[in-house]
């Protein structure tokens, strides 16, 4: 029963929970006094098992809790001494964590593991404090079963290594394909080099046919180089962070625009629609991104098509996208997923070269700069290529 | 002062091929300097210490320029590169010649001193161009410490 002189307890004043007659006796020199029977709702009420033993060793009360924790039957646990209700190895835990307590008021913790009589064992955690009262010390023990907080701290350890784990093979591949590709660049320099140097010595001896065969073995290296180049690109895009900061399109765009890549095409005409939206980005990814687009537009032309470009951005709610569009070859609907994957190149005729990476680079470089690329294409009506990537906040 | 124009170029490089291509390229661009190779890292440190077989410096001058890939046997690259910076007295520009384009390593090369960073070309060509530029800057413009 809460009095109503409590109830209208005046701000500012701690209002007691104690109930009134409790028999709690304050203790002169700051020693706690056994809370007795108090707030007895909340004692028997609460989530966690709660304890009162006497200095004996005896129960002097406990609650629900208390009881579920240890299996205990109603009419076992109604009185009688702690040490039947656990097992001997935790019982000696348990009392050496009682002999820990002192009498000044503190509340010592300990965890250790509790298993009844009949249970298994349960990992707990103590909150003890002891008290004198009715002449005796006695103890008030706060059991809080931590096998959940156990568990989940084994499941975040769990996702703590794997996590290391994942880490270092991600670096481990990277550090890989890294040095293989260090490494095959140096025969593949080797081949082209000599057969350079084969090809300038029987310029006039070899036939028409031998110096084909150089040339093939010569345009081979270059291609398989290229394709490294283009692979260690598309891995590095895979690092672990990548820091997005507003970049100028508009300035980007422009100076990748004005050294268009040598095709051996004739000159393409790039024009560029007004002035570019900056966006969020880095700017590695977007130079990757825009050359890769500008050097697709200017290659995939039908023969003796002069190639012609044109650039421009729109607001796409909070993203900002970029078009390239060209009066290519086109793209068939149902190779426009295919091509941005990596090796995957639509039906070309024969002299436009490429490593098949480059649209894969796009996406993934758009995609790691939280954005995402794509096209608009019909067969002989040339492509609209799209990034769209996030907007620089005003 | 004088420029470099013939002071010795040390090569620190374990591919032959590359060593091959890379006098070829220097003879086509009329680089007449003395060019010396050392295959290992360890060995480059050896020749910069004057020490061991490279005891004379009359015979084994501090070089006007030293080009050196990263991926070295005994001593990498970047180690040499370190070994060179904590003694700054012997000024010359180190330049890397090497497969790698990797961010990583060029961002390790330049805070380990290095002058320049150039990716080794694939073909003849560009080789060409390369010796062409090593011989109008690096040895036609550049200033290192007149060599006693």
């Amino acid at each position: 029963m809460v009095t109503a002189r409590q109830r209208q307890c005046p701000s500012g004043k701690r209002a007691s929970w104690r109930q009134e007659g409790s028999r709690e006796r304050a203790v002169p020199g700051g020693i706690p006094a056994r809370p007795a029977a108090a707030p007895r709702g909340l004692f028997q009420a609460a989530p966690c098992a709660s304890v009162l033993l006497d200095g004996a060793g005896n129960l002097s009360d406990f609650n629900e809790a208390f009881r579920a924790l240890l299996g205990l039957k109603r009419t076992r646990a109604a009185s009688g001494s702690f040490s039947a209700c656990v097992e001997r190895g935790s019982l000696a835990e348990f009392l050496r964590h009682l002999r820990g307590c002192r009498l000044d008021g503190n509340v010592s913790a300990a965890s250790i593991s509790l298993q009844s009589q009949k249970g298994s064992a349960i990992p707990v955690r103590l909150h003890t404090r002891m008290f004198r009262g009715e002449g005796q010390t006695g103890y008030h023990i706060v059991i809080i079963d931590d096998a959940e907080r156990m568990a989940a701290h084994e499941l975040e350890q769990c996702a703590r290594e794997r996590k290391a784990q994942l880490q270092w093979t991600v670096s481990e591949l990277e550090s890989f394909s890294y040095t293989l590709s260090h490494n095959m660049r140096s025969p593949i320099r080797a081949i082209q080099g000599y057969a350079e140097l084969v090809a300038e010595a029987v310029t006039d001896s070899a036939s028409d046919e031998t110096k084909a065969y150089l040339g093939r073995i010569m345009s081979s290296a270059r291609r398989l180089d290229a394709l490294i180049q283009d692979v260690l690109r598309y891995s590095s895009l895979g690092q672990a962070t990548v820091e997005i900061g507003p970049v100028d399109l508009n300035d980007l765009v422009r100076s990748i625009a004005e050294e268009p890549p040598d095709l051996g095409a004739p000159r393409a005409k790039i024009e560029i629609a007004g002035r570019l939206l900056p966006v969020m980005g880095h700017e590695g990814f977007l130079t990757q991104c825009v050359s890769n687009l500008l050097s697709n537009a200017i290659k995939f032309v039908a023969p003796g098509v002069k190639p012609r470009v044109r650039i421009w951005t729109e607001t796409q709610g909070a993203f900002v996208q970029l078009w390239v569009s060209d009066n290519g070859v086109g793209i068939a609907q149902q190779d426009q997923a295919r091509i941005f994957k990596v090796f995957e190149r639509c039906q070309h005729p024969r002299e436009i070269d490429g490593t098949g990476i480059g649209l894969a680079i796009v996406r993934r470089a758009a995609e790691r700069m939280s954005g995402s690329a794509g096209v608009e294409s019909q067969p002989g009506q040339g492509s609209k290529f799209w990034i769209k990537l996030r907007r620089l906040r005003p | 002062m004088k420029t470099n124009s013939d002071g010795l170029i040390l090569v620190v490089e374990d591919n032959e091929d590359d060593v091959f291509f890379l006098k070829m390229a220097f003879e086509d661009a009329h680089i007449v300097n003395p060019v010396h190779v050392v295959s290992d890292g360890e060995a480059a440190i050896r020749y910069l210490a004057g020490e061991g077989e490279f005891g004379d410096r009359k015979k084994y001058p501090l070089p006007a320029l030293m080009l050196l890939d990263l991926k070295l046997p005994r001593c990498p690259g970047l180690d040499l590169l370190r070994w060179v910076q904590e003694r700054k007295v012997l000024g010359f520009p180190a330049i890397v010649f090497t497969s790698s384009s990797y961010a990583a390593d060029i961002k390790a090369a330049y805070a380990a001193g290095v002058a320049s960073f150039v990716v080794k070309p694939l073909t003849v060509e560009e080789r060409r161009h390369f010796a062409g530029l090593i011989r109008d800057y690096w040895l036609g413009c550049n200033m290192v410490p007149p060599r006693l």
